[in-house]
Formats: C-alpha cells, sequence, structure tokens
C-alpha cells in the first residue's frame, strides 16, 4: 500500500501542527498523546517489513514538476525502512521524554512543533526517491534543527553555535544540489532508484570526480566528519532531548544514510572507497582522543557519536560484504544505546543539576531504573556479549581481519577506536551510578526520574539486550534488506546468532583485547581530566573550529571595509565612482578596439558658428566656477539660449522654439528659487576640486571622441525620409517634426506628457499641504 | 560639420559631470542643467548638420526638399528637452524642499544614511 | 465583450492600434481619476481614493488577463514597430499590476502614519506600473527611453516623497543625479548606434536603426565595430543601473533606506524586474550578435554582483539596507539566467521570471511586516528592533520568517525553486565557475537571513523588554501577507500552479 508512505508523513506533520494547541490545553502530558503519532506510523512502516524482506520496494509517485524531470516519488526498500523505523520508533519515546524533560517549559508547544517537524522532514528524507526531493527534506531537518539547537536561546553562546551547525550544514548541503544537478544531467534522471543502477554511467563520465566530491561535502558536513566534525559537540548546546534524538539517533546519520543509498552507484571506483575510509577513520581517532579529555557527559556522548559516525563512514569504505553488515548492525545498536544515555544523562542533569563527571558518583540508589538502563546502554556499546552492541563490533573485527597490506591500518584504527570507546561509554554510562555517593556537592537533591522520563531509556536499552539475544528478527526483516539495498545486490540469508559469534578466532581475540583496553582507558580517566584543559587549550588555535572562526570573522571585518570604502554615503563619492568606472571602461574599450582615427575637418565652419560655441564653452565653464547666483544663471542662460541658436541655425526651428521656451522657464525657477537658498560657496579643497576636474574632463573628452568617431560620415537615415514623403499624404501635416511627434510616434509623445506631469505631480506632493494619516494605525 | 560641435557637447558634459561632484546642493542642478543641455545637443548631431534646411513640407509640395535636416532626432530631441525641463523643475523644488529640512546646502551634512 | 470594445477601438486608430495597450492606458486613467476623486470627495471622505486606486487596479488586472489568452500565442506589434506584445510581456503586465496593488496597499498603511499629501502617491504608483508594462514591451529604443523615463522621474519623486524626512529628501536627491547620470550614459549609449547603424559604409547600414529587429540585423553583420560594442555597453551599463548591479549598485543601500518602505518594496521588486526583462529583450535581441563580447562582461558584473551584495549585507544591522543589499545579490542570482539566455538556455528567460515572481511574494511579505511594525520615522529599522518579534506579534513574525526564508532559499519555499531552476539553467550554459560563486553567496545569504530570523524568534534573554516597535495587524493586512506567504508555499511545493514553467 504505497499511501502508506504519504500517510506516516502527513500524519506526523499535522501532529506537528497541532502540537502547540494541544499543548495549551494539556500541559506537559500532551507528550502522550503527540507521540501515537511516530508510534502508529512506526506500526504501518513495520507492516510492510515482510513484503520488504520478499524484495520488494513501496513506491508512491506523483508528478511534480517537468522542466527537470522530476516527480515528488518516495520509496520504501530496505535501507529507508531501516532508517524510517529508526526515525518514528525512538521519535516515539523522545516525544514522550521531553514532556517530562521540558516539564512547565512555557514554549514546549513550540518546541513540539519543531521536534515533530523535524521528524517528518527526517522521515520524508529516508522516503524520498527524487533527489531534489531528498534536498527539500534534507534543508528541513537543518532548518528544524537550527531552531531546536538555539531553543534555549537566552545565551549568546547557544545561539552561536546553532547558526555555526546551520552554515555548515548549509554550505554542505547547496555543495550537495550541485552534485545532485551534476548527476541528474549525467544521468538524465533524478531516480535514486534510477540512479544506483546506472553506476557505470556515473563513474564513466568526466563528472564523476566533482560529483563525488560535491556529494560528500553535504555527507561530510552533515555527518560531522573532520574537517567539519566540531559543530556536532557545539550543538550539544540544545536541550538534551533534541542531542538525544537529532544528534546521535537520527540526523547526524543523514549523511551516512545518503552515502550508503549511493554507494551503489559510487562503489568500485577506488576514489569513493579510499576518501570515506580515510575520512571515517581520521574522524573515529580525533573523536576518541578529544573524548578522553571531556568531563562533561554530554559532551563525551557528543565525541562517541562523533567517534561511531566515523566507524559508520570507514565501514561503508572498506565496502566488502562483512563491513557493510558490520555496519548496518552498528547503526542500529548505536541508534538504541545513544539514545539511551543520552537520555539517561538529561535525566541526570535534570535532577541533579550537573553534567560533571567529576562530581557525580553513586547515583545507582536514587535513581535505580536510570542506573539500570545506562548500565544496559552502556555495556552494549563498550560491545560486551550478549548485548547487540558486540555482534557489530565482531563484524567489524571480521571485515578487519579480511584486509591486506596496508589496508590493515584501519583494523588497527578500528581497534583502537573501539578500546577508547568503550572507556568513554564506561565513564559516561556506569561512571555517574557507581562509587560513594557525595550528593553533597551536586546543586540539586537527586532522586529518580518521572515515568516519561525512565521509560524510554529502558524500552531502548532492554531492547538492545534482547534483539542481541535472539537477532534473527532483527537480522531477517532489517539488516538483511538494508544490505541489499546499500550493496546493490538480492537479499540474503544473514546468520548473526550470537553463539555463531563466539568462537575462538582472532576477532574474539581482538575483542578481548578491547575489553581489556577498555576497562584500563576507564580506571584511568581521572588522569586524562587532570591535563585536559592544558591540552584542549594547545591544540585549540589549530583545530578546524579555529579555522572556521576566523573565516567567519575575516568575512566581517570585511564586509565593514567594504562599507566603509565604497558605501561612503556620500553622493559625490558615488558621482566620481560611477564617472570613474565609465571612463575606466571607454578608455579600454578604445585602445583594445582599435584606435583614435578620425578625420576631423574644421574647415567647413561659418565664423558665426564658431564663435557661438567659443562663447558657450566660456559660459559653460562661468557657470561651473561662478561665485555669484547672478553670473551662474546669467551663463546657464547664455549655454540655453546658445543651443536654441544652434537648432535655429541647423533646420530645426520647432525646436529652437520650445528651447527658447524652457530655458526661459528654467531660468525663471531659478530665480524663485534662488533667493530661498543659500550664496553659493565653494567646500571642497582644492585637491578634490583638481581631481574631479581631471575625471570629468576626460569624462567630456571621451565623449567627443566617441561622437566623432560615430557621427562623421554623411547620413542617409531613409526613415526619415520616408516619414518625411508620408508626412503629408498620410497624415496631412506639412511640417515633419510636428507629424512625426503627434501621430507617427504618438506614443512617445504621449510618455513625454506624462514625465512633465509626473515631474508636476511630483512639485506639488513636495508642496502642497500634507493630510494627516487618519488610520487606526497613527 | 560636426567636429565643433561634439567639442562643445563633451564640454558640457565635462563641466555638467564636474558639479554633480560638487557638495553644495545647488550645484547639483546646474550640473543637471548642463548635462540635459549636452543631451539634447548630443541627439541632435547624430542627425546630421545641415545649415538652414528644416524639415518642412512647402505649401504647395507633398515632401519637403532634399536635402534636410534630419527630422526623426529632431523629434526625439523634443522630447528631451521637455524631460530635461520636468526634470530640472522637480529638482529645484526638491533642493529648496531640502535645504529648507536640513538647513545647509552641503551634501555632505545630510549624511543620514551613513552606516 | 472585449473583442467588440477592441474591433471598436482599432477602427477608429487604423495605424496606431490604441487599443492594445489598453490596460496602459487604463492606468493612466485611473490615476487621473484618483487626482479629480481627491478634489470631488469631501475631507472625510479621503480614505475612498486608495481603494479607489485598488480595486481600480484589480478590475483592470482582471482586464488584461482577457488579453493574456487572446496574446499568449506568437508576437505582436503595434505602433509601427514601437513596442511588441508576448507572452512574457503579457506575464510581466500581470507582475507589474500585482505589484503597484500590493505597493498601493503598503502605502496606504505608511501614508496612515504621516503627514502627507495621498492621491499624488497612487497616481505616481499608477504611472510607474503602467509605464514598466510599456518599459517592457518595447522594441524601439526611442519608445525603451520614454517609458524609462516616466518610470525613473516618478521613482525619484516617489523616493524623496517624505518630506518631513531628511532620510527620505537626501535618498531622492542621490537617485535622481545618479539617475540623471546613468540616463545619461544610456542615452549617450543609444546615439551612438544610432550614429553607427545609419552608416551607409557600413554592411546591413539600417532605415530605422533604433528598431531592436532592424538594429539585430546590424549588428551581426558589424559584431566587430568598436562603436557598436561601446554604444551596447553603455546602454547595458544603464540597464545595469536600474538592476543594481556593480559598478552601479552604489546607490541602492542608500536609496533604499531613505525612501518610504513601500517605495523601497516597488524599487526592489517592480523595477528591478522591469530593467531584467528589458535587459533579456536586449540581449536577446539588438545585441544578438554580441554574444561573444558580452557574456564574459556580464559574467565579471554578475561575479562581483553576487559577492558584493552578499559580502556587505553580513555586517548590515539597518534592515532596509539589509534589504537593499540582499537585493544586489539577488541581481546577481538573476543575471545568471540572463547569462543562460545568451548561451542559448531558451527556457531561462522562464527560470527569471519564476524567480522574479517568487523574489515578489517574499519581498513583499518582508515589506509588509516591516511597514506595519515601522514607526513614524520608518527608515531607522534596526535588526535590534525585531528583538523577539514573533513572541509579540507570532502572525507577523511567521509571514516574515517565510518571507526572509524564501529569499535564502529554503525549501519548501518559493524561492528555493526559483534558485533550483537558475541554477540548472546557468548548468545547463555551462556557467560552471560563476555557479560555484552563486552557491558561495546563497550559504553567505543563510547567515543574514537567518540572523533576523533568529532576531525575531530568539531573544538575548526570556525577561527582555521588548521594544514596541509596532502596531498591529488588521484583518486585511492579514489577508494579504497571508495570501502572500501561502502562494510562497503553495509555489515552492507545487511549481506547476505557477503557469511559468510547464
Amino acid at each position: 500500500m504505497p499511501t502508506i508512505l504519504i500517510l506516516s508523513l502527513a500524519i506526523i506533520f499535522l501532529t506537528a501542527c497541532l502540537a502547540p494547541t494541544l499543548v495549551r490545553y494539556l500541559g506537559d502530558r500532551a507528550g502522550w498523546l503527540l507521540a501515537f503519532a511516530p508510534f502508529s506510523a512506526f506500526i504501518m512502516l513495520v507492516a510492510q517489513a515482510g513484503m520488504i524482506e520478499a524484495g520488494e520496494a513501496l513506491v508512491y509517485q506523483v508528478d511534480w514538476f517537468s522542466v527537470l524531470d522530476t516527480s515528488f516519488s518516495l520509496r520504501l526498500d530496505g535501507l529507508s525502512l531501516l532508517m524510517a523505523l529508526l526515525v518514528t520508533g525512538i521519535g516515539g519515546f523522545i516525544v514522550i521524554y521531553a514532556g517530562g524533560y521540558m516539564h512547565g517549559h512555557p514554549q514546549l508547544g513550540r518546541f513540539y512543533l519543531y521536534l515533530l517537524a523535524f521528524m517528518g522532514a527526517m522521515l520524508g528524507l529516508v522516503v524520498s526517491d527524487d533527489l531534489i526531493l531528498v534536498f527539500v527534506f534534507w534543508e528541513l531537518t537543518s532548518i528544524s534543527s537550527y531552531l531546536l539547537i538555539g531553543f534555549n536561546h537566552e545565551q549568546k553562546e547557544t545561539r552561536w553555535k546553532a547558526l555555526q551547525a546551520l552554515l555548515v550544514t548549509g554550505l554542505g548541503a547547496m555543495a550537495m544540489l550541485v552534485g545532485f544537478i551534476l548527476i541528474g544531467t549525467v544521468t538524465g534522471s533524478y531516480s535514486l532508484a534510477e540512479i544506483t543502477r546506472m553506476g557505470d554511467l556515473l563513474q564513466g563520465s568526466p563528472w564523476f570526480t566533482a560529483i563525488v566530491i560535491l556529494i560528500l561535502g553535504g555527507a561530510f558536513t552533515k555527518s560531522a566528519q573532520v574537517p567539519f566534525h566540531f559543530w556536532l559537540p557545539n550543538a550539544m548546546a540544545g536541550p538534551t532531548p533534541v542531542s538525544a534524538y537529532l544528534h546521535s539517533a537520527t540526523m547526524v546519520k543523514a549523511g551516512i544514510y545518503l552515502m550508503a543509498r549511493l554507494n551503489p552507484s559510487f562503489a568500485g571506483s577506488g576514489l569513493w572507497e579510499y576518501t570515506l575510509a580515510i575520512f571515517g577513520s581520521l574522524t573515529l581517532l580525533l573523536a576518541m582522543f578529544l573524548g578522553l579529555f571531556q568531563k562533561d557527559v554530554k559532551s563525551i556522548l557528543a565525541y562517541t557519536t562523533l567517534g561511531v559516525l566515523g566507524v559508520l563512514t570507514m565501514l561503508l569504505g572498506i565496502g566488502s560484504e562483512y563491513a557493510i553488515k558490520a555496519m548496518v548492525v552498528f547503526l542500529i545498536g548505536h541508534a538504541l544505546y545513544k539514545a539511551t544515555l543520552f537520555m539517561v544523562v538529561g535525566s541526570i542533569d535534570h535532577e541533579t543539576g550537573t553534567r560533571d563527571v567529576t562530581l557525580l558518583r553513586g547515583l545507582r540508589k536514587l535513581m535505580p531504573i536510570s542506573a539500570l538502563a545506562g548500565g544496559l546502554a552502556a555495556l552494549s556499546m563498550s560491545g560486551l556479549p550478549p548485548f547487540f552492541g558486540f555482534i557489530g563490533k565482531e563484524l567489524i573485527y571480521k571485515a578487519g581481519v579480511k584486509l591486506n597490506g596496508a589496508e590493515l591500518i584501519f583494523l588497527v584504527v578500528a581497534l583502537v577506536g573501539n578500546l577508547i570507546m568503550m572507556g568513554l561509554a564506561l565513564k559516561a554510562g556506569v561512571g555517574p551510578f557507581f562509587g560513594k555517593p557525595n550528593h553533597a556537592v551536586l546543586p540539586k537533591k537527586p532522586h529518580e526520574a518521572p515515568l516519561a522520563m525512565w521509560l524510554g531509556p529502558i524500552v531502548l536499552s532492554v531492547a538492545g539486550l534482547v534483539i542481541g539475544i535472539i537477532p534473527f528478527w532483527v537480522t531477517e526483516f532489517m539488516v538483511a534488506p538494508a544490505l541489499a539495498a546499500i550493496r546493490g545486490a538480492e537479499i540474503a540469508h544473514l546468520d548473526l546468532a550470537l553463539w555463531n559469534l563466539v568462537r575462538p578466532n582472532l576477532p574474539l581475540l581482538l575483542s578481548g583485547v578491547t575489553v581489556l583496553g577498555g576497562f584500563f582507558v576507564f580506571l584511568n580517566r581521572a588522569r586524562f581530566w587532570a591535563v585536559a584543559d592544558r591540552v584542549l587549550t594547545t591544540i585549540q588555535p589549530y583545530g578546524a573550529e579555529a579555522m572556521y572562526g576566523r573565516i567567519f570573522n575575516a568575512t566581517i571585518w570585511f564586509s565593514k571595509a567594504q562599507t566603509r570604502w565604497l558605501q561612503t554615503g556620500r553622493l559625490h563619492d558615488y558621482v566620481f565612482l560611477i564617472v570613474m568606472t565609465t571612463v575606466g571602461f571607454l578608455t579600454w574599450a578604445i585602445v583594445s578596439f582599435g584606435g583614435l582615427n578620425f578625420s576631423v575637418d574644421w574647415a567647413a565652419y561659418d565664423l558665426l558658428i564658431i564663435c557661438l560655441v567659443i562663447i558657450m564653452i566660456i559660459a559653460a565653464l562661468v557657470a561651473v566656477t561662478g561665485r555669484s547666483y547672478i553670473t551662474v544663471l546669467v551663463a546657464l542662460g547664455v549655454v540655453g539660449f546658445g543651443v536654441a541658436l544652434i537648432f535655429a541655425y541647423y533646420g530645426a526651428p520647432d525646436l529652437a522654439i520650445t528651447q527658447l521656451l524652457v530655458e526661459t522657464l528654467t531660468v525663471v525657477l531659478f530665480m524663485f528659487v534662488v533667493l530661498r537658498l543659500p550664496p553659493l560657496k565653494t567646500i571642497s579643497g582644492r585637491f578634490t576640486r583638481l581631481r574631479d576636474g581631471i575625471m570629468a574632463t576626460a569624462f567630456g573628452g571621451l565623449i567627443t571622441i566617441l561622437l566623432l568617431k560615430a557621427v562623421n560620415i554623411q547620413f542617409d537615415h531613409a526613415i526619415s525620409d520616408q516619414l518625411a514623403a508620408m508626412s503629408y499624404p498620410e497624415a496631412k501635416g506639412k511640417n515633419v517634426v510636428n507629424v512625426i511627434l503627434v501621430d507617427f510616434r504618438a506614443l512617445d509623445t504621449m510618455g513625454e506628457i506624462v514625465v512633465v506631469t509626473v515631474a508636476a505631480l511630483g512639485i506639488a506632493a513636495l508642496v502642497k499641504s500634507g493630510l494627516k494619516g487618519k488610520g487606526k494605525r497613527s | 560639420m560636426e567636429s565643433l560641435i561634439a567639442v562643445l557637447v563633451g564640454v558640457l558634459f565635462a563641466t555638467g559631470t564636474y558639479c554633480l561632484m560638487r557638495r553644495s546642493i545647488v550645484k547639483l542642478v546646474i550640473g543637471v542643467v548642463l548635462i540635459s543641455q549636452g543631451a539634447n545637443l548630443l541627439v541632435f548631431t547624430t542627425g546630421g548638420l545641415l545649415a538652414g534646411r528644416p524639415a518642412l513640407v512647402p505649401a504647395d509640395g507633398v515632401a519637403p526638399p532634399a536635402p534636410f535636416g534630419d527630422p526623426l532626432p529632431q523629434a526625439m530631441v523634443l522630447t528631451a528637452i521637455v524631460i530635461g525641463f520636468g526634470l530640472t523643475a522637480f529638482l529645484l523644488a526638491l533642493v529648496t524642499r531640502a535645504h529648507e529640512a536640513v538647513g545647509d546646502d552641503d551634501i555632505n551634512a545630510f549624511n543620514n544614511t551613513d552606516t | 465583450m472585449n473583442k467588440l470594445l477592441i474591433e471598436f477601438l482599432s477602427g477608429y486608430t487604423a495605424t496606431n492600434q490604441w487599443a492594445a495597450i489598453l490596460p496602459e492606458i487604463m492606468m493612466g486613467v485611473l490615476a487621473l481619476c484618483l487626482l479629480a476623486a481627491e478634489m470631488v470627495l469631501p475631507k472625510n471622505r479621503q480614505a475612498w481614493v486608495p481603494r479607489l486606486a485598488i480595486w481600480g487596479q484589480v478590475l483592470i488586472l482582471m482586464i488584461a488577463f482577457g488579453f493574456v489568452g487572446r496574446c499568449s500565442i506568437g508576437e505582436f506589434q503595434y505602433f509601427s514597430g514601437l513596442i511588441t506584445q508576448t507572452d512574457v510581456t503579457q506575464i510581466m503586465r500581470g507582475f507589474f499590476l500585482v505589484s503597484s496593488i500590493a505597493v498601493c496597499y503598503l502605502g496606504h498603511i505608511y501614508l496612515s502614519k504621516q503627514t502627507l499629501p495621498q492621491t499624488e502617491f497612487y497616481a505616481l504608483v499608477l504611472i510607474i506600473s503602467a509605464g514598466m508594462m510599456l518599459l517592457v514591451q518595447s522594441t524601439h529604443f526611442v519608445m525603451l527611453f520614454v517609458a524609462l523615463e516616466t518610470v525613473t522621474v516618478a521613482f525619484y519623486v516617489l523616493v524623496a516623497y517624505s518630506r518631513t524626512s531628511q532620510f527620505s529628501l537626501e535618498a531622492g536627491l542621490k537617485y535622481l543625479i545618479l539617475g540623471a547620470l546613468s540616463s545619461g550614459i544610456l542615452l549617450f549609449g543609444i546615439v551612438l548606434l544610432y550614429g553607427i547603424a545609419g552608416n551607409p559604409e557600413l554592411l546591413g547600414a539600417s532605415r530605422d536603426s533604433l528598431n531592436y529587429g532592424e538594429l539585430m540585423n546590424f549588428v551581426i553583420l558589424n559584431m566587430n565595430n568598436m562603436i557598436v560594442k561601446i554604444g551596447a555597453l553603455l546602454v547595458i551599463a544603464g540597464v545595469c543601473f536600474k538592476i543594481g548591479a556593480v559598478p552601479f549598485q552604489i546607490w541602492v543601500p542608500d536609496v533604499y533606506q531613505g525612501a518610504p518602505t513601500p517605495v523601497t518594496a516597488y524599487l526592489a521588486v517592480a523595477s528591478k524586474a522591469a530593467g531584467f526583462i528589458v535587459l533579456i529583450e536586449l540581449v536577446r535581441g539588438p545585441f544578438f550578435g554580441l554574444q561573444d563580447f558580452l557574456v564574459p562582461v556580464l559574467s565579471v558584473i554578475a561575479a562581483a554582483t553576487i559577492l558584493f551584495g552578499n559580502i556587505a549585507a553580513v555586517a548590515q544591522r539597518n534592515v532596509k539596507r539589509l534589504m537593499g543589499l540582499s537585493g544586489i545579490a539577488h541581481a546577481g542570482y538573476l543575471l545568471l539566467g540572463v547569462i543562460a539566455v545568451m548561451r542559448g538556455v531558451d527556457w531561462a528567460v522562464y527560470a527569471v521570471i519564476f524567480y522574479l515572481v517568487t523574489y515578489l511574494l517574499a519581498s513583499f511579505a518582508v515589506f509588509g511586516v516591516m511597514s506595519i511594525a515601522a514607526g513614524e520615522e520608518d527608515a531607522n529599522q534596526e535588526l535590534d528592533h525585531y528583538e523577539s518579534f514573533a513572541r509579540k506579534r507570532p502572525f507577523l513574525g511567521g509571514v516574515l520568517a517565510c518571507g526572509l526564508g524564501s529569499l535564502a532559499g529554503i525549501p519548501p519555499l518559493g524561492g528555493f525553486i526559483g534558485k533550483l531552476f537558475l541554477f540548472v539553467a546557468a548548468f545547463q550554459a555551462e556557467l560552471y565557475g560563476l555557479l560555484i560563486i552563486a552557491i558561495v553567496g546563497v550559504v553567505i545569504s543563510i547567515y543574514y537571513y537567518f540572523g533576523w530570523i533568529r532576531e525575531c524568534y530568539f531573544s538575548s534573554s526570556s525577561t527582555a523588554v521588548v521594544k514596541d516597535i509596532s502596531c498591529g495587524a488588521t484583518s486585511s493586512d492579514r489577508f494579504l501577507l497571508g495570501a502572500l506567504t501561502v502562494a510562497s508555499i503553495v509555489i515552492g511545493i507545487l511549481p506547476a500552479a505557477l503557469p511559468i514553467i510547464r
């Protein structure tokens, strides 16, 4: 039933819209009701598992817009189903949890709106088949994540961090969009299902490298791979339910999802595999290294999440069957235990008022259920049998030991990474509950969190244990179809039973090493804390985040400098700039296109015109330099009447008459106004005047030269002849100019009249008395 | 024939532009007047200059005797003259009003729209 | 009914087909009616003037859309080649009408807070709208110049309309001087082309060299002539001033800030749109032969425009200047579409129009909120004034966020699809370098658009004393702004709802 897809999307988005109203009436109990939306979507989707397992896919498609040949198409296959179940299943518990965590928060309704909108976007992202649609949902997750991270916006720090996440992922998303357009152009299709079958075409195209880089730009920023990792720990500034949901279980996996989704098209190229494996392992190592020094429980979890994202990317890069299998299992296991741990940490924070691991200790008696959930999750994360995390880790080692030569380095990376991760897991999930209680130093007196806040953790962590012991359902209905989708192969049966994995072989030995090393790290945790501040401040200036900060500040600085230089707010600077640009351009054009050759015939002039022109030039100069209004007005008058004389001399009596009239009117208007103005004065300095004078002269000179070049040939304007010939017979007018104005070019004349009207209206608006606005607004 | 007028057009544009770069708002008006005169002459010149030959149909004829001044640019010039006048008139009103409102004729004294 | 009217009118004007520009004429008549109404109506009934302006335009819009069906099939020339009507000009008629209706409405909000003459404002808005309709239809440089001057001079008046505000007067003065200079440059370009194309010694010398079609043939035959190139570039420089492209963008922030907010909106949306359609018609028509020369020039301009606008907006705190600077960036993106047209991607014309429509919807939503939120002096709106705006005015805050989101190109809003179309067109035109610059620009723009949204939704302290910058929205405000926002969203989800790109 393809409508299931659109139905589950609709139900979540509609619930999102209803959330503020519900919260208004029900308060924080609304969470229980709102959770029905994700859970019902979950159930609807689970019902499709049988069909997916049989190798079919659910497709819902309507036409969208045809220019790009895109359609609104949703498609549910193994990988999508897996992701969709994580999104809705964990999402439901998060919604319930948030009701307890945000208890009494005045903006809870808006919080639910954002959270559910995010959930819908995430669900949409994983079931979209169309690349453009993927991008739409991708951006929606970024936006809703921005709103959620910045939800506690009272601190400037928080808002800055929210914006950082948005900008980093936004940059990647735009790169990805270009990558999508490239894919669409190369393959002629925007459908993921079709694109994954066109790997050869893509890899053979000259654009392939660009496509990989651009797509990875999107995936790496979203999934916080080196060197874009820094936003993820910072995103922990958001409320804890947000961290639990967006920044560990779902959104950060969007990049992983995209890479997995496109894997069939790109795998086999070498470029793809090595890029992923190398960046993945770098991310893992860096995250683990930084994680060692963290003291905030939430930060510790953030860095382990970062590490897991690195592992997943690395496994995808290794790309063998075992590696992909390990990746899928690890993905599921991580979602379950990390969501739990975050929620538990949120409960601890909520109940004790602190997240500092150096203070938290011995809480198990006071918060038994949270302690149980946290302990189970931490053990699963440590990769101890019989938890689901163990299966994932075993598969990683199985994939690792199959590698040859230099690639074995990835096995070493995985070992080191897992080892530290176990140490961190115990530090975050077990440490706070054991040891001697010291409640005196805690800001609040702790007790068990309410039902809403322990329900999710306990269910999810127990699920991690149960599916570890009996993995059959999960492996057959979720892992196997997802594996097939990622590898672009047929669905095969998997044998991932626990007892098959516990055999004395090299992977199990590596597991043993991991456990020992993990305990070692856990027991020595205090040593790392002791040097934490020193280490972190030493490396900080060289990190990617510092680089981001520098680019950011440089942009702001450049923006201000640019404004200061160019937008001075002074009109004369603007005029100068425009004239300078024009002069520069004209000079360039004249020099590069063909010189200054034109002939000037000075002999053919009447003395009359020569004298007139000389007088007008002098008058123009006087108009510029004159110091009293009378001089200037007389000079302007001379110029104007001179122009009229030239018109009259060269056979344009109508123009001459009009010019005389207009000139007279202008002078009169001027006289009228001059009385209200202060005397003329010279304000600019000598240097400025010289500079402006040179520029203006250059401008005028260029105009003269170009005009000479354009018109020093005799004309033959046949259109005018034609108009002249038609003038009397057609329009019964003997003055050709007049006929042109009122008949052949009547529309222009209309425009001209309108211009004068407009000017009159403008003057009226400036002069006449105003009407006081009587609206309700004033 | 046009060289001399071309020089005149250049001078009018140069002086006009120079005025537009001044800080006194009255100079701006002078600049606009000069440039619009220059523009009128500019358009007129492209029509070709023929002394004393208006494009008038004689009382008994049907077409003006060739050669005559190109009537099409002349029609354009008429348009330009009128537009220039409208512009100048409005500018005068605006400058007066602005001077009243600001109490200074230095454009830099306005600088409200600085960042 | 329409048909009868057209036949009746064309019977009397055999050569000049005045019926073809019936909507424009009706706009002019409506403007006159407003002036007459002001005189006839008693003082306490003056509120009818804006109503008459708005409903009159709605009527004209309906009549004009009767024309769309008739004229969308092909090209029609009128007034012996002065104007040509195509499907593009028909769409733009609707575009300008919608924007002038919106401007009248915003003007009504604005003027109710001021002590200013009212009727002239609406009359000028109508004249500008009609002028722009003719501007995009003109296929003759004389017509182009006259229509352009009509529009520009009217804008000078509107920018300086708030005669009691120093900001407005200063902006008007700046716009007038720089506008006159750029008109001079444009005219000089036209004259050079006219001069050279009438030269009988050159191949293809034209009888009517200011006509687009004739000039196009001439230019194709003389594409290496220096004067032709310079003339074309000067004309394009004149148009670049109107669209606010670097290096002629310099007036934009000052004028946008000083002008009354409705006028700013009008300049940002309609004036820019008209400039772009004119530019497209120029590069498809008379300058068709100069592609090899113009594409690099326009590419440099586009790149500089995108970078300048976005970078300058980053540090800007005044919201009107911010809209101006970001508007420069939008002009840069639109130039990508124009260049794509020149490179032979024909549908890019519609991509540009689509983008303009989404820009119209989003901009008027934002400017509408600004008009309502403005105090008596609206030039001084700072980002800080919008702190916690959404909490106080959830509806206006939502409209503002949607509008800004659409401008930033965030899906599923219309602006996203607009950018998508433009970028795909640019990609098909193989403008890879420009595309990268545009992408960088879009990312930068996220910073300042979301900076504004952040001010609205987030506040530095929950107990902040919210400065009361706003009056509430009336139900008709809500209707207009709501309609704009819904349209933005609908277009974003269903681009086919807008019958521009099929």
